[in-house]
């Protein structure tokens, strides 16, 4: 179960319909593998619903419900799925949010090397921020870095820790751009995390500063 | 309408595809989404077909409202604002899917404990009235306007940390209102 969770003005940005776009797709992620803040965000929409009740009524034209109750023909209705009916075995690695964005099964992805030990599915250009995909090998960690924007990695697989932090699937860890930092994978198997940042991140130690001409930081 | 009412009317279009039900919920709901979406932006002209679609989306996933998960309000909410992301904003939306086989379920609450939907939704609206002024401004401007919160931070010129506590604090006190009881 996710220790660490998007703060709450991240769920209020998502429940209101004012995420980025970015965000929005790491929200609905940590959404999907975590109840607590699933429900979080159904009482913050329950808000919307007041919001609804409370409009004053826009009168709509005298035609638009006959022309609603014309549509309904071609309107097919959904049958009800019955809750429960997902085959018990394996969770795929990859919630739908995200799958949807990858446009893969799950265990066939394009990886490409990033660094020795990284590789990186770059996702299509978002709003609001860079999104990718990060395999981090066992035991290795993403060079010394800092942010210029705030920078979020939400654990789909393995685990990492940073400083006295340990991160496992459904966590979100927030790196603003105050902190130096060197997240290391867990030693019994590679690390893939979901991460979006707001601006790119700079590397710091000697090794970042040319990997920072590699990567036009 | 009271709530009972509108969950019967969704009820009633699930189980019999009852048009006479569709035409309440369309005549008190329609010109209520309308509202919502002008003022979030939307020209009266799109507001209207927008309202229409929404009222649609109900008479085709009225087998998926649960009436023990949601009122009839909060889930037309979702559904208009997902219109608005998607029509508005032009932008492609994660969704979230109840049946998705990695979806991490949720523990069951005892009956007992569990506070039905229409108590919660009454302690959320008088934890609201109770919020402090600037903090259920922000959730005003989250919801009636359409802001973010960093959007929320310029407009307002707070400091970008201001409007995130401010926010954590509501956050917290609406919790607080909605634990159950033991």
């Amino acid at each position: 179960m996710a220790v660490f969770h998007p703060s709450a003005e991240y769920l209020v940005d998502y429940a209101a319909g004012n995420s980025s776009e970015a965000l929005g797709l790491l929200v609905a992620t940590h959404l999907a593998l975590c109840p607590g803040c699933r429900a979080a965000v159904g009482r913050l929409e329950a808000l919307g619903g007041a919001l609804i009740d409370g409009m004053t009524p826009s009168a709509t034209h005298g035609r638009s419900l006959g022309g609603a109750l014309a549509q309904l023909d071609r309107a097919a209705q959904e049958q009800a799925v019955p809750r429960r009916s997902r085959a018990a075995g394996r969770a795929p690695m990859l919630p739908r949010p995200l799958r949807d964005y990858l446009g893969a099964a799950g265990d066939e992805l394009p990886w490409r090397g990033l660094f020795p030990g990284i590789k990186r599915i770059a996702l299509p250009a978002l709003s609001g921020g860079t999104a990718e995909l990060l395999m981090i090998g066992a035991g290795r960690a993403i060079p010394r870095h800092t942010h210029r924007g705030d920078e979020f990695n939400l654990v789909l697989a393995g685990g990492f820790c940073d400083g006295a932090d340990h991160y496992g699937r459904g966590d979100v860890a927030v790196a603003d751009f105050q902190v130096n930092h060197r997240p290391v994978a867990d030693s019994d198997g590679p690390c893939i995390c979901f991460a979006v940042s707001e601006a790119p991140p700079r590397f710091t130690g000697l090794l970042g500063q040319v990997l920072n001409l590699f990567t036009g930081r | 309408m009271d709530r009972e009412a509108l969950a019967e009317c969704v009820e009633r279009i699930a189980a019999n595809a009852d048009r006479a039900a569709f035409a309440q919920l369309y005549l008190h709901f329609a010109p209520r989404v309308k509202g919502y979406l002008m003022r979030l932006g939307a020209d009266a002209g799109l507001a209207e077909d927008l309202a229409q679609e929404v009222l649609l989306t109900v008479w085709r996933k009225a087998a998926h409202f649960d009436r023990r998960q949601s009122s009839v309000s909060t889930w037309l909410y979702t559904i208009a604002r997902n219109r608005r992301i998607d029509v508005l904003r032009r932008e492609r939306r994660p969704e979230l899917d109840p049946e998705d086989p990695a979806l991490v379920p949720a523990a069951p609450v005892a009956a007992d404990v569990a506070m039905d939907q229409s108590r919660r939704d009454a302690s959320l609206r008088a934890a609201i009235a109770e919020l402090p002024a600037e903090q259920s401004e922000l959730l005003r401007l989250a919801f009636y306007e359409g802001k973010s919160h960093s959007e929320i931070a310029v407009a307002r010129a707070l400091p970008l940390g201001t409007v995130k506590s401010r926010m954590r604090l509501a956050f917290n006190r609406l919790r607080r209102a909605l634990e159950p009881t033991l």
